[in-house]
């Protein structure tokens, strides 16, 4: 859904989310909004010029950046500190969040923390309180936070809930001053009241991209730094963001609930946008009708409903619970239960559809019938007479190269003049796990459009300077990260040596580069023992020029790297790891196979394995594929 | 009978070997010039219990029975020989069939001025199958007698207390961990308990002060599954752990009545007691999926008293405390009408301070200042001499001219003239020569080197 149109502009109760965000942050009085915009950020840039927000009569003043090229919070935030366009506290929020907080006391807070002590209060989190079996909760946001009750300092910050148990250091309970108290309650609304030094600290640890590498280093670093995060929790207002598509639904009903109030359906939006010309009219029940709608006599609208303007409704449907946008033809004999249909869609007569959400330009034809949870992206044609099963997914655009491999559409799934594919996952059996995925558990690989705002604050209340960023990761980037950490990091390793070599840098500094994308992505030690040594040969391969040359190529790049691969030696089971890595490696290539006793040779002059090593390497061969190999190298050793 | 008490007092105050050794074990330390377990029972008999049950060591059970005579309550002290080296558990086992009610567990060290309905409240509120007495724990004094200085590096295990508010004190327990259990520096919680329980704190700074209040059916799992011995460092984390373990027989046992359900030994929950009215009352009012919760679960509470005084009279530092504590001119624990015994004499020119006690036929010489200290009986101070800050028991000779400082001194000890001893033990019988100095020194017998935690 959102390979066409960002998260940000996904319409919420027909109206943008981005428009909830910057009515919110007009609300707390917030007088410049720097929007950060990545993903399709051309779309977002238009929705902003033709807004009322870029007009003379804006309450707040708007300025998009634009870049394709930030992918995270992290590369958001360098760029703000690159640009330095704070110099006092300033607020930083997601793209897609509704609330209607104040957020005066929070601030407050802030500036007295702030005052009290000029360095060591470095932000606050704003969190949410909501019960754990809270609808607004997706299992992903899970956050446990062990905090000082009394300070509102944040000692210890998990997100997940993969594990059984959540473990927490014991240090944080050392001070008998902290009242430590551990909150399971919280939702973390993403709104951070940031101190100056913020974006700093983002250019000083180039790992960090996410809130949760920051939040965690942080944490970690509590000591070396001095720098603290408190959070202020908001109990009574409502607070939530749309990032996947449980969210979307629940906020969209608590929208229509009027919990948002006074961001409702019939809010005087002062909009001048031609789509949302005229008022909504609130029936009881919270039906939400627009002036511009037409009704057939016996359809019936019931129950927490918004039909939006200039569409059409045929004979004797039923719509129930669900958001109808602009434009749309709905014909006769249809029933609604649940669903989000965005605009211009068209529906044949007599289809049935259940908790489903229909993007724009969606066309269905008759007798088409939509179990739970399923999706239709935009410009999909449906029909006529068939069913959906439950979950199911159907697309048309996709950027990537699946299109021109699935070239005809299967009919039988999308009927006999239907347009669009299934949606499947990589291992695409389960469809429980989809359609979890989809709605709401572990959507991440589907529907990472990430959103970030970011709001700058002047200390003086009410004619403040603001800024707020949105960005939205390129959806590729994002999927890669969440495949293979693995290759990633062998990736990144092998271009550090590649590039220290070339230029000589200081073996000391690769250890330091190495040893944070260890942590940056998780290794152990073994990983990193086997891809410093997989690197390595690698660079010699691609530098050798004719097959002889190999050898000597390999040496200076070993000589050159020989302190740093003693500094990951220490144990004898990595060293190991290095000869099983060179085994496996020389399977494969010939010429390494060849000079393998010189390579042994070498390593143990430069005292990077030692004789034991070698000697129980040769006499334990692992089982690995590459075995008939390996018996010709270990004759020659 | 709603609530029985039974007071452990087989104690050999291991962490005070210096005062407890000989022929005065722990019950009858003495504190403001009253044994310990004195304290303890009249406590009790101001919250209104009518008996009690004793458990001590054989050998002191008529001493027990002698100093109990003081008091109006039925009093039952039972014996246990020295040389079984009986724990908690075993010790409750053994009187099993005297427990007629729930009870109430203490220990003889207990010095409060709690009032127990307080605790006995939470008890009845909660239905608790155990609640138990915390306070905040006290740092410790500076210049204990006799101990040079602190030893480092021997910071005490702490203890892990995860505690959900109900009310303003009471509090239900969400698990007890000791430091010592955890592995890598890490406090591990369950996510299933965050989920019931989304906030709670954990606190380090608490003491258990050893009071416990048992359901009667606790007793009876007690007494069949002896498997372990200690009441505080195995039963209660387990009763704790329990609490939101899932109970297999109600799970299996409803619908196959009543005849079917063997009564397995091991399983803590075959004992908790069914309570019908209860079920019925949730059945009424609870909706339907809410209908889970039965009568028979564990509940644990504890009821943390901060306001007031409370402690344990386990080692040296705070048994110092504790004299100082109750010799206060405010006071309620003794009921002092005299602060100097009638058959006590004290010379005219010497001043006995307003927060000291002096005991039966103790003599004062002239010109002598007692400070905040508590003098036994049968003493004899010569004259010129300062005390402040001491303990001194019976039959203490001190000679003219000295001048102690925060110290103890026990039963016999004979100063010479003109010491000056600051922050010293004196054990049993010892005699110290005219013009000694000492500072921080403890002088004992060897065989009872002092042993501190």
């Amino acid at each position: 859904m959102s390979a066409t149109q960002p998260r940000c502009l996904f319409p919420l109760a027909n109206r943008p989310l981005l428009s909830y965000t910057l009515e919110f942050l007009a609300s707390c009085e917030v007088k410049h909004v720097y929007v950060y915009c990545c993903h399709l950020a051309g779309q977002v840039k238009d929705y902003l010029s033709k807004s009322k927000w870029m007009k003379e009569s804006s309450p707040c003043k708007v300025t998009p950046i634009v870049s394709a090229d930030f992918t995270s919070l992290g590369d958001v935030m360098r760029d703000v500190d690159q640009k330095s366009l704070f110099e006092s506290d300033f607020l930083v929020v997601p793209g897609d969040i509704v609330s209607n907080v104040q957020l005066k006391i929070p601030l407050e807070e802030h500036r007295i923390r702030r005052e009290k002590d000029k360095n060591v209060p470095l932000m606050t989190l704003l969190m949410s309180k909501s019960s754990p079996k809270h609808r607004l909760r997706s299992q992903e946001d899970t956050v446990v936070i062990a905090s000082d009750s009394i300070t509102k300092r944040v000692l210890h910050y998990h997100k997940g809930c993969e594990q059984k148990k959540v473990m927490f250091p014991m240090s944080i309970f050392e001070n008998p001053l902290h009242k430590v108290e551990i909150r399971y309650d919280l939702i973390d609304s993403g709104i951070w009241i940031c101190a100056p030094q913020v974006p700093t600290l983002f250019t000083d640890n180039f790992d960090y991209q996410t809130q949760l590498d920051f939040v965690k280093g942080i944490l970690i670093n509590e000591e070396f730094l001095g720098n603290q995060i408190h959070m202020h929790v908001i109990d009574s207002q409502y607070c939530a963001r749309v990032n996947n598509l449980h969210t979307f639904d629940v906020v969209s009903k608590n929208v229509v609930s009027r919990w948002t109030y006074p961001f409702v359906p019939d809010f005087c939006y002062d909009d001048l946008d031609s789509k949302s010309e005229g008022r909504y009219t609130l029936l009881r029940h919270n039906v939400y009708i627009h002036q511009d709608c037409s009704l057939e006599h016996d359809t019936v609208v019931r129950d927490n409903c918004i039909i939006g303007p200039k569409t059409r409704i045929g004979n004797r449907c039923q719509i129930t619970n669900s958001v109808i946008g602009a434009g749309c033809k709905i014909a006769d004999d249809c029933c609604i239960d649940n669903c989000y249909i965005w605009d211009n869609v068209e529906i044949g007569n007599c289809c049935t559809l259940n908790k489903s959400v229909i993007c724009n330009n969606v066309h269905m034809l008759e007798k088409v019938t939509l179990e739970a949870h399923c999706a239709l992206c935009e410009k999909v044609k449906i029909g006529p007479n068939c069913t959906l099963q439950r979950g199911t997914t159907i697309y048309l655009q996709m950027n990537n190269d699946e299109e021109s491999i699935k070239k005809s559409f299967d009919v039988g799934e999308v009927g006999n003049e239907g347009q669009g594919y299934v949606w499947k996952t990589e291992d695409n059996d389960d469809i429980n796990d989809l359609e979890q995925a989809f709605w709401g558990m572990s959507l991440q690989d589907y529907h990472n459009t990430v959103s970030e705002s970011q709001i700058e604050e002047e200390e003086s209340d009410a004619d403040s300077d603001l800024l707020s960023d949105d960005e939205d990761d390129a959806e590729n980037l994002e999927l890669l990260t969440i495949d293979d950490d693995l290759t990633i990091f062998q990736r990144e390793v092998k271009e550090s040596l590649l590039g220290g070599f070339e230029e000589k840098i200081d073996c000391d500094n690769l250890i330091l580069e190495i040893n944070s994308s260890k942590y940056a992505y998780n290794m152990s030690v073994k990983d990193v023992v086997q891809t410093v040594m997989r690197a390595s040969l690698e660079i010699a391969d691609l530098r050798k020029t004719s097959d002889k040359d190999f050898f000597p190529c390999l040496k200076s790049i070993l000589l050159y790297l020989t302190p740093l691969l003693c500094k990951y030696n220490k144990s004898s089971s990595s060293q190991l790891d290095y000869l099983y890595t060179l085994e496996e490696f020389a399977s494969q290539h010939e010429q390494t196979a060849n000079v393998m006793v010189k390579i042994l040779m070498f390593l143990y002059e430069n005292d990077v394995v030692c004789e034991e090593v070698i000697l129980h390497w040769n006499s334990n061969p692992k089982g690995l594929a590459g075995d008939l190999f390996a018996q010709p190298i270990r004759k020659k050793v | 009978m709603e609530l029985q008490a039974v007071v452990m007092a087989g104690g050999r105050g291991s962490h005070m070997l210096d005062l407890t050794q000989g022929l005065r074990p722990k019950p009858f330390v003495l504190v403001g010039n009253k044994p310990l377990i004195w304290y303890t029972i009249n406590m009790l008999e101001g919250a209104g219990f009518s008996e009690a049950i004793i458990i001590t060591l054989n050998c002191v059970k008529t001493h027990m029975e002698l100093v109990l005579k003081e008091f109006n309550m039925i009093t039952k002290v039972i014996g246990i020989s020295e040389e079984s080296d009986l724990d908690t558990v075993d010790s409750l086992c053994l009187i099993k069939d005297l427990i007629k009610s729930d009870v109430v567990v203490l220990s003889c060290d207990l010095i409060t001025d709690l009032p127990f309905h307080r605790l006995a409240d939470v008890h009845r509120l909660h239905d608790s199958s155990v609640t138990m007495l915390l306070c905040p724990a006290k740092a410790d004094i500076e210049n204990i007698p006799g101990v040079k200085q602190k030893k480092k590096g021997q910071q005490k295990q702490r203890e892990f207390i995860g505690l959900c508010p109900t009310e303003r004190l009471n509090q239900r327990i969400l698990f007890l961990l000791n430091e010592a259990d955890l592995e890598d520096d890490l406090l591990p919680v369950n996510q299933s308990l965050m989920r019931e329980f989304p906030k709670f704190q954990v606190r380090t700074d608490l003491h258990d002060t050893h009071v416990y209040l048992f359901k009667k059916w606790m007793i009876n799992y007690l007494t069949h599954n002896k498997m372990r011995s200690s009441l505080r460092s195995e039963v209660l984390p387990y009763v704790v752990q329990k609490q939101f373990a899932k109970s297999n027989r109600f799970q299996n046992g409803t619908g196959e009545g009543e005849t079917n359900i063997k009564m397995d030994v091991n399983d803590i929950f075959s004992y908790v007691d069914e309570d019908s009215e209860k079920d019925f009352i949730y059945d009424l009012t609870l909706a339907p999926h809410e209908r889970k919760v039965n009568s028979k679960s564990i509940t644990c509470y504890a009821y943390i008293y901060e306001e007031g005084l409370c402690m344990n009279v386990n080692n040296i530092s705070l048994y110092m405390e504790a004299n100082r504590v109750v010799s206060k001119p405010d006071s309620t624990f003794l009921n002092i009408q005299t602060r100097v015994h009638p058959s006590s004499r004290v010379d005219e020119k010497s001043q006995v301070g307003a927060d000291c006690l002096v005991g039966e036929r103790t003599e004062i010489a002239e010109r002598t200042s007692v400070k905040r200290t508590i003098v036994g009986r049968n003493c004899t101070i010569g004259s010129g001499v300062r005390l402040s800050n001491c303990v001194i028991m019976d039959r203490v000779h001190i000679d003219n001219g000295s001048n102690l400082n925060g110290c103890i001194l026990c039963d016999d000890v004979v100063i010479g003239e003109k010491c000056d001893l600051k922050d010293c033990f004196v054990g049993d019988q010892k005699k110290l020569t005219a013009m000694t100095r000492l500072s921080k020194e403890s002088l004992v017998e060897s065989q009872a080197m002092m042993e501190f935690e």
